[in-house]
């Protein structure tokens, strides 16, 4: 199983070849050379023939070529550094592969006479040209006899030049290879690449398959040895046909007895059951994971459906589809479905293997509400229908009140009562920091000053070509000083590319963007945009330094302490690497580089996906807080429980054109001026 | 993104072509791009751009289609031009005019098989013609399970790259030489950032993949070479030849 792990490491990283490959060609070798510095030479090879493979389908065959010679490169100098060689090593075959591969293209053109000939007259022709053209300039009359000299010289001699350049070039290309991969590859080493699901056990055959009944008693479990119990002494009982819900916060250990249920040997405790669990084998178990798009293997809808099936099976996809909300939809492709859908669809593949224990790791934390109902609905059927016990983990109270039984988890054990925050919006913790009752900037004057208005802002995606995508039609808006304006909409109603627009990042194709009087494309930055992604955002080795940058050039250490306080994280953590950093964590570091900043108006997208009750308490106290400041905020999001308390006004984007203003949300708890009517 | 790339999409539309078999249009591509390796004369020019010609009338690729390369490729080709005719004159012209239509032409083939082309039948179109190199004991399944995965991962990591750009647009510029954070070389940053994102989307995978009891079909529905596949590539082969002699008799 691990191989394919390596071998799905290798897929993805070298994808990115692509895209890189033709903006900067010397650093093509690099993700493959990341492949071959952590995996084995075997998950290398498939990677490459991959990377070669759809770059011959892209490109032809001159770009496969190019890339064949990137993962040779990559190959040399990954295994050097796998195998913890150094410099030495690395000149040693530099010095025997840059002739070598120098020397294939001088092969090759010696072989192709006549495509050589086009190409040494072309350049002959051109260099001479050239040399002609200088030659003029007054001064510089030898410039052409030497530039002939050295042309004729070219032509007689091209072996010699050709290899001598590859030879240099491939050099150069070694050099800078192992000069980033040394520079990246220890910054990745905090980077969790284990298959968490991994149970290593031998493919079962199909008779020793039972899931259910199952019964676990005093599980505990930990990572590693001696890394802190995740679980500590849980008893649990599963029986066929029941819909039980698992509820707890983030880092409850929910996921993880998740992991357990579906196979994974505890550290300590026993877990009975008739058979082997058989994940992802026919009436085995069968799991729903958190991230939409990641779990979409296929690239239509009917082929993610069957992906991974033995080649006997034969299942009926339109009926599936049916099933799950989506019949017709066999040929569209995966990636062009809402994150419900994509939710559904995975669920489409479970029972695709007809398990008998079907597991939802908080698949609906990525969802707009609407999607979210959709799946549970789905869900909460399936035990009736199909006799399967279905396993909802989660966080929301709420979705857990269709179940039959609810368990509750909390910091690794069971606790017999919901913990108080569920429902919700029950006795929050205090914020980690004091929340001084402003008077509310209302009392400001230039409080109502527009800051950024949109005047009918259109925005389509490659026009006039067939893949043309109206995102935004028409839009405008108004965005005053120290607004909290709310924008919501569902999963590709253009939300995304307003704020993009709304940052400067897009011209808008018809219309106008203005931030105070001026096009926001010329003032890039000044409008701090909150990606969902957090990862991405966060560039930096470590935590200061990540800040600082975001920050700007008068942000020191004093200023990074003062953010890390408002966002709620220790000061200690300015000095971890930011690959070490959980999720959450990423997500309010990339706030506190954002803060840094001091943006004229502050966009987040989707702030609160994933978070659990807690969090996104704190998130949402941090915004309050922020915003009593007088900081200007835009948020988008689907989800736009609890936001009342940071945003005045809320807008309703769908299809790309914005629905009349929905009543004002303020309650009257914090400061700001109600500003209705802002649609002209 | 102001810049018009070429989206790497299928063109919406169901012709001939589209019903083709992956795998043919691949050969064609290759056997196109092997013969003008061997031979980059004007009939085997001919015989391509007449290929990538006919296969986009028959496929109803629309104009719009066609990507609008910005103005200094045009600029670069019309100076590589008139260098070349100061001093070969006609002769020089041509002789330019051969190697850059080589370059385009073979792009563009390739590029038409994107755009006729399911991404999802590539995968099994190359793991077909992969499929003798098993007596050689390689491993073509995985291979096509990886080419598969990079295929499918390829417009998620699009996505991130453009993220990256923005985010890096987004950052506060700093004079080089001021001693902070914010004043430093980006591109090792932005490269890790890249290679972390991705690893952790390919665990991510590899979860899923382990969640759906490992690997086995990559389609639901199978294609494989018809009768029209068979005229297609005689059709060609017919072609390489006859330009292969006209270059011989010309």
């Amino acid at each position: 199983m691990a191989i394919f792990g390596g071998v799905t490491v290798a897929a993805v990283v070298i994808a990115a070849v692509i895209p890189v490959a033709t903006a900067v060609g010397l650093l093509a070798p690099v993700p493959l050379a990341v492949v071959a510095a952590r995996t084995r030479p075997r998950a290398l090879i498939a990677a490459a023939v991959a990377t070669t493979g759809v770059t011959f389908a892209m490109a032809g065959t001159g770009a496969a070529s190019g890339v064949f010679i990137s993962a040779i490169i990559a190959g040399i100098v990954g295994d050097t550094k796998r195998r913890g060689r150094g410099l030495p090593t690395i000149a040693l075959a530099t010095l025997i592969a840059a002739p070598l591969i120098g020397g294939m293209s001088v092969v090759l053109l010696w072989i192709l006479k006549p495509l050589r000939e086009l190409m040494l007259t072309a350049m002959k022709n051109s260099l001479d040209g050239l040399g002609n053209w200088v030659g003029r300039i007054p001064g510089l009359d030898g410039t052409e006899d030497f530039v002939n000299g050295l042309t004729r010289n070219a032509v007689d001699y091209w072996w010699a030049w050709i290899w001598i350049s590859g030879t240099i070039g491939t050099a150069i290309s070694i050099v800078v290879a192992w000069w980033v991969l040394g520079a990246v590859i220890d910054r990745l080493a905090d980077v969790p690449a284990e298959d968490t699901l991994d149970q290593g056990q031998a493919l079962a055959d199909a008779a020793a398959i039972a899931p259910l009944p199952l019964v676990a008693s005093g599980i505990d479990f930990a990572y590693r040895d001696g890394a802190p119990l995740v679980l500590s002494g849980v008893d649990l009982r599963l029986y066929p046909g029941e819909f039980v819900a698992i509820v707890g916060a983030n880092g409850s250990g929910k996921s993880t007895l998740v992991k357990v249920i579906a196979g994974r040997p505890p550290t300590r405790g026993s877990v009975h059951r008739p058979g082997l669990p058989g994940l992802g084998r026919r009436s085995g178990t069968a799991m729903v994971l958190q991230r939409p798009e990641s779990q979409m293997l296929g690239s239509r809808v009917a082929d993610d459906l069957v992906w991974g099936l033995p080649d006997d099976v034969d299942v009926d996809v339109e009926a599936l589809l049916a099933e799950v909300g989506l019949a017709g939809f066999g040929q569209r492709e995966t990636s062009d479905l809402s994150g419900g859908q994509q939710q559904r669809l995975a669920v489409a593949a479970a029972l695709a293997r007809s398990p008998q224990l079907l597991i939802a790791d908080e698949v609906t934390s990525m969802v707009d509400p609407r999607g979210r109902d959709e799946i549970l609905d789905l869900l909460a059927g399936l035990p009736a229908r199909h006799g399967m016990t279905v396993v909802l983990i989660t966080h929301r109270g709420v979705e857990a009140a269709a179940a039959d039984r609810v368990i509750h988890l909390d910091q690794g054990r069971l606790v017999a009562h919901p913990p108080d925050w569920i429902p919700r919006d029950v006795a929050v913790p205090a914020p980690a920091f004091d929340e001084p009752r402003h008077p509310g900037p209302a009392a400001d004057p230039g409080w109502t000053r527009p800051m950024l208005s949109l005047d009918r802002v259109s925005y389509t995606y490659l026009p006039g070509s067939p893949w043309q995508v109206r995102a935004l039609h028409e839009v405008s808006l108004q965005v005053n000083a120290g607004d909290g304006l709310l924008i919501v909409g569902g999963n590709g109603s253009g939300k995304t590319t307003l704020a993009w627009v709304m940052a400067g990042l897009l011209e808008p194709g018809r219309g106008t963007c203005e931030l105070d009087g001026e096009s926001v494309d010329k003032h890039v930055g000044e409008v701090g945009l909150g990606f969902q992604h957090a990862r991405l955002q966060l560039q930096r080795a470590n935590v200061g330094d990540e800040i600082m940058a975001a920050g700007g050039l008068d942000v020191g250490t004093t200023e990074v302490g003062r953010v890390l306080d408002l966002v709620g994280l220790p000061r200690s953590i300015a000095a971890r690497h930011t690959d070490s950093l959980s999720g959450g964590q990423m997500r309010r570091v990339v706030l506190a580089g954002l803060i840094a900043r001091k943006p004229k108006v502050l966009i987040l997208d989707e702030p609160l996906a994933g978070l659990d009750p807690y969090a996104r308490e704190e998130i949402v106290s941090l915004l309050a807080h922020l915003r009593r400041g007088g900081q200007t905020i835009v948020i988008i999001s689907h989800d736009y429980d609890g936001l009342a308390r940071v945003c005045n006004r809320r807008v309703v984007l769908a299809e790309g054109s914005l629905q009349p203003e929905h009543g004002q949300t303020e309650q009257g708890r914090t400061a700001g001026p109600d500003l209705g009517g802002n649609r002209r | 993104m102001t810049m018009r790339t070429v989206p790497l999409r299928r063109v919406p539309g169901d012709s001939l072509v589209h019903r083709l078999w992956a795998g043919t249009k691949l050969i064609v591509v290759l056997a196109l791009g092997i013969l003008t390796w061997v031979l980059p004369s004007w009939p085997a020019l001919g015989l391509v751009a007449a290929v990538v010609v006919i296969t986009a009338l028959i496929a109803g690729i629309p104009l719009g289609a066609i990507p609008r390369p910005p103005w200094w490729f045009w600029g670069l080709i019309a100076i590589g031009a008139a260098m070349n005719s100061t001093v070969a004159g006609w002769a020089g012209l041509i002789v330019f005019l051969r190697a850059t239509a080589l370059g385009l032409v073979l792009v563009a083939s390739s590029v038409l098989v994107i755009w006729t082309t399911p991404m999802a039948e590539i995968a099994p179109a190359l793991a077909k013609l992969m499929a003798p190199l098993r007596r050689l004991r390689m491993p073509v399944d995985e291979w096509a399970v990886a080419i598969a995965l990079c295929l499918r991962g390829l417009p998620l990591l699009i996505e991130e790259m453009r993220i990256l750009r923005a985010v890096h647009r987004l950052r506060p510029k700093s004079p080089p030489d001021a001693d902070h954070p914010s004043a430093q070389m980006g591109i090792i940053d932005m490269i890790v950032s890249a290679m972390s994102s991705a690893l952790r989307r390919s665990s991510e995978m590899a979860e899923a993949i382990t969640a759906r009891g490992g690997t086995g079909r990559l389609t639901a529905y199978e294609s494989r070479p018809g009768r029209l596949d068979a005229v297609i590539l005689v059709i060609v082969f017919l072609g390489c030849a006859a330009a292969v002699a006209a270059t011989i008799v010309l």
